[in-house]
């Protein structure tokens, strides 16, 4: 292990250009600092063979290294074991190909996924995911998160999308697997280990993508219900249709205040809504839209609001942004993410509601309700921060309890000590610690921040 | 370890008749669907629990015995070849759906359980699972989640991987490990996404679960013939190009098509070069637009003939000219050798050229029914066995396809896996370094390497340059 006070970067400066040494990207006020440790330093480099010899440099060192995206994700995780040295991608964000008649593209890590769709778009293709964080998400952060939104309901998400990966392993290794074709069995599929193994295990420097073409048109369906149980039961009954929505997400009411103020909407009364996303062509749209609106949604509050054409993408935007939205208020808050069987989910969110308020907090809940995805969020003054830890504690053994899990996504390093951000690993923490252990044997990636203090 | 000793150890711990020994039934299970080589094991077992997987597992682990699963051996690259002296763990006896939950969608199964089986077991909830390979009506669940299985549907809705959310397995330690839910993923690293894939070389899969689909509300089945395969490989670049991803878009040849004819009486005009089988499905709104584009697509494209199934009857008989098609190619042909290569969806045209190209240099036969929107070729080469020298002709040219495939952009197999099959081919898609890496991985759980040896990974020190099968073949069609 390095003391961080006499850690010299001077031998590092050897073997990189000095542009590496700089970011284009602004930083915070506290520079790169994770949860409250301070980074030893930070280095940007341009090639595949600059990360190798920045990581080869560290793993000979025992330093440690926190690879870096747009840094959007970076309050995920335990906090940092030992401080580390950024090493941001920022700088390798070329599309390296995009082959418009496979549908698909090959990607660097630190390209922003913004800026990929906004390539994508004069094919009429895009990669269809629309994960947190609008203008910071990268496709290499996109993949160490496994994060997700709301059309992976209807597309998949990362896990599903992704055809192969380059990665660059601590000893400076740079390993292949999976393929550019769509369909392909060859060698393990090591993908899967790598999307959402937050930088525990290597850098991610490519990948390759399934893509998508651009809906042909596009809708959101807004649809009030009084009580979260209601809006549970139109959703269950639309997931048991025919009917092919790419969206089903469920807002109670002061994530629904939140967005309609953003979205200059005027949702009526005191309610919580569905938000039912639609492509297709106008024929299946409009089918779905009457039958939802007809058969599916009785029972609820008979209002509803249809939001066509660039609407849709703002309202998806802010979705997206939620997290940005709740740091905006300058207040101390806690994001956590439960997953869980739908047929849990109304009963969960009820309950988790209940008792959030009875505690006196605010409980702001958007769901990806349809993959049975909730996100639970609320403000809290510093001196309630333990009653807030403990409440989300019991939503937590609430979701394991209905075999699901929750992880909190974002709080402060005070508020960790009182909840922990991964929840039980259970009988397969062995098999991951030895996998670690094959892949990063001097524990230098992002150590100690992951599941089971990997 | 005596082989006697062995299966009466097998005997105590499962009772006499779930172990075979003998030689003559031992014969079913010395191949599966590759059937160039050839051992057999000393033992086969069958368990009817995940408890007699472990303790039979522990057993070989305690003796340093070699094992590995079988399921209905349909695998075409070896996967299931018994390890010479060791013990083969047929997995039919374990075949009950264990659970049914509508409400999510999920159901969770023992791995012996064949796919069709599932299907049909959720078919009254408007449910099916989706992964179809051909051989569905025989092969497991186990042996598709070994090897991510796609099929026909796949184009649309992924493949066996996207299908399964979690799984208990037994390891080569005979310790048991789940992973993941019917929630979807835990905490930690995805390790369901893994072994999924992992070709029944990290342990003994033990229980699945699954996620269930909605079957669609209608379908629509054309059958678009072309007077050769050039044009309607064009015609699949163009539809995937136009952006439209049908659920199902399959490719049969003239010559397959007529061995079908032979016995399905389909009636497509004589000078058709190959059918495109193409399915759309979901809601009905929308569907004869759609169909009309693809309509359009295929005759610009040159097509004689656009035929739209009228009935449920009609779309049944079209698949199982597909699914069939296997088996209705045994009767017209001597012998066949099954490739499995993909390719990048655009180059489909000029990879089927230079496989022709192949094909007739070696003085053979070609047929073709293959997955085409996914670019995933099943070339077939046609071979007599009685005649000197063409089996090895017929296994140079398969060599020589991948190599196209390879050469292309594309890989070494789309779904059939590697097995032993390809296994020396491996250093074409990848470097030492990643082939290091994902040995580095299966060590993690199969250490000592009892688990399914000597499949997925090239042999040490074995030149790249040999061919690969060393045994005398045997090949039926
Ligand atoms: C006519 C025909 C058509 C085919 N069509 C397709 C197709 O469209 N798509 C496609 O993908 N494949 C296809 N195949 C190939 C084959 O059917 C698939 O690979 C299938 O998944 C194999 O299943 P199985 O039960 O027969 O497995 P087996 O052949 O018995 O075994 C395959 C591998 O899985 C392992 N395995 C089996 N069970 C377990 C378990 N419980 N735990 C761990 N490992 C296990 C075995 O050790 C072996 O390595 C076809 C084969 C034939 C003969």
């Amino acid at each position: 292990m390095t003391d961080p006070t006499t850690l010299d970067l001077s031998t590092l400066r050897c073997e990189l250009p000095a542009e590496a040494f700089s970011s284009v990207a602004p930083t915070g006020a506290d520079g790169y600092a994770v949860d409250g440790v301070a980074a030893l330093g930070a280095v940007f480099p341009a090639t595949v063979e600059e990360v190798a010899a920045v990581l080869r440099w560290a793993n000979a060192r025992g330093v440690a290294v926190w690879p870096r995206g747009g840094g959007s994700k970076l309050a995920t995780g335990n906090v940092p074991a030992r401080p580390g040295l950024v090493l941001g991608l920022e700088r390798l964000d070329r599309l390296v190909d995009h082959v418009p008649g496979d549908l698909t593209a090959t990607m660097q890590a630190g390209l922003r996924l913004k800026r990929l769709q906004e390539m994508l778009r004069p094919s009429r293709q895009w990669l269809p995911i629309d994960p947190p964080f609008v203008e910071e998400a990268t496709i290499g952060g996109i993949m160490a998160a496994a994060s997700v939104g709301s059309r992976r309901y209807g597309h998949g998400g990362m896990r599903d999308l992704v055809l192969g990966t380059t990665i660059v392993l601590p000893d400076g290794t740079v390993a292949r697997a999976g393929g550019r074709v769509v369909k392909n069995v060859t060698g393990y599929d090591l993908m899967k280990l790598y999307i959402g193994s937050f930088g525990t295990l290597g850098v991610l420097v490519e990948c390759t993508c399934k893509l998508q073409p651009l809906p042909l048109k596009e809708s959101v369906l807004l649809l009030m219900a009084r009580e979260l149980d209601g809006a549970c039961e139109a959703l269950r009954r639309i997931r048991g249709s025919c009917l092919v929505p790419t969206a089903l997400d469920l807002l109670n009411q002061p994530a629904l205040s939140l967005l309609a103020e953003r979205a200059n909407l005027e949702p009526a009364g005191e309610t919580c809504a569905l938000l039912i996303g639609l492509e297709g062509t106008q024929s299946e749209l409009q089918r779905s839209l009457d039958e939802i609106t007809r058969r599916h949604a009785g029972g609820l509050s008979s209002e509803w609001i249809v939001l066509d054409g660039l609407d849709t993408t703002m309202i998806w935007n802010i979705i997206q942004d939620f997290p940005k939205v709740l740091a905006s208020f300058d207040r101390p808050f806690f994001l956590a993410a439960a997953s869980l069987p739908v047929s849990g989910l109304a009963g969960f969110l009820q309950a988790v509601q209940d008792d959030l308020r009875a505690g006196g907090f605010t409980p702001y809940i958007y769901a990806q309700a349809g993959n049975g995805e909730a996100r639970l969020a609320a403000f809290y003054e510093a001196e309630r921060l333990e009653e807030a830890a403990a409440s989300v504690r019991r939503a937590r053994q609430r979701a394991v309890a209905q075999g699901g899990c929750l992880i909190l996504e974002r709080a402060e390093p005070a508020f960790k000590q009182h909840c922990e951000t991964w929840g039980e690993v259970g009988g397969a923490l062995p098999i991951m610690r030895a996998l670690k252990q094959q892949y990063d044997p001097n524990g230098v990636m992002n150590p100690g921040r992951f599941a089971g203090g990997i | 370890m005596e082989s006697a000793s062995l299966i009466q150890s097998l005997e105590k711990l499962l009772g006499v008749e779930a172990v075979t020994s003998a030689a003559d039934e031992l014969l079913v299970y010395e191949c599966d669907g590759h059937t160039i080589e050839r051992a057999l094991p000393t033992a086969v077992v069958f368990p009817t629990t995940a408890e007699q997987i472990a303790e039979v597992v522990r057993l070989c682990h305690r003796l340093r015995v070699p094992f590995l699963a079988r399921g209905a051996g349909t695998g075409l690259s070896g996967g299931a070849l018994p390890v010479e002296g060791g013990v083969l763990i047929e997995m039919a006896r374990m075949n009950r759906v264990l659970e049914i939950d509508e409400v999510n969608q999920v159901a969770v199964v023992e791995p012996g359980l064949v796919n069709l089986r599932l299907s049909q077991a959720v078919q009254g909830m408007g449910l099916y699972y989706a992964p179809d390979p051909s051989s569905q009506a025989a092969c497991t669940l186990g042996g598709n989640a070994a090897e991510n299985s796609g099929g026909p549907h796949t184009l649309k809705y992924g493949v066996t991987t996207n299908h399964v959310l979690g799984l208990e397995m037994v390891l080569p330690n005979g310790e048991t490990i789940t992973c993941g839910s019917r929630a979807g993923r835990g905490p930690g690293y995805d390790l369901t996404g893994l072994l999924v894939g992992s070709e029944g070389t990290f342990g003994i899969i033990t229980k699945i679960i699954v996620r269930l689909t909605r079957l669609p509300e209608a379908y629509k089945t054309l059958a678009a013939v072309f007077p050769s395969i050039d044009a309607a490989s064009s015609t699949v670049t163009e539809i995937i190009g136009a952006g439209i991803i049908p659920a199902a878009l399959e490719m049969i040849d003239h010559f397959v098509l007529r061995a079908v004819e032979a016995y399905l009486h389909l009636g497509f005009p004589a000078a058709a070069g190959a059918v495109l089988l193409i399915e759309l499905d979901g809601i009905r709104d929308g569907l004869d637009e759609l169909a009309e584009r693809i309509e359009a697509i295929c005759r610009q494209n040159g097509s004689l003939e656009v035929r739209v199934a009228k009935d449920d009857a009609e779309r049944a008989l079209l698949w199982k000219a597909r699914k069939e098609a296997f088996g209705a190619l045994g009767r017209v042909t001597r012998s066949f050798y099954t490739h499995d290569g993909v390719i990048p969806r655009t180059k489909l045209p000029e990879a089927l050229r230079r496989i022709y190209a192949i094909v007739e240099k070696h003085g053979l036969g070609i047929a073709n029914v293959f997955h085409a929107g996914d670019g995933n070729l099943h070339p077939l080469v046609l071979f007599d066995d009685r005649k000197p020298g063409d089996q090895e002709r017929a296994l140079k040219a398969g060599e020589e396809i991948l190599r196209v495939c390879v050469d292309l952009g594309g890989s070494l197999s789309g779904e059939h896996g590697i097995g032993l099959e390809k296994r020396e081919w491996m250093p074409w898609f990848f470097t030492d370094q990643d082939l290091e890496l994902m040995q580095r991985v299966r060590s993690v759980f199969n250490p000592e390497g009892l688990c399914n040896p000597g499949k997925v990974f090239p042999t040490p020190g074995r030149c790249v340059e040999t061919r690969p099968f060393a045994k005398a073949p045997n090949v039926s069609a």
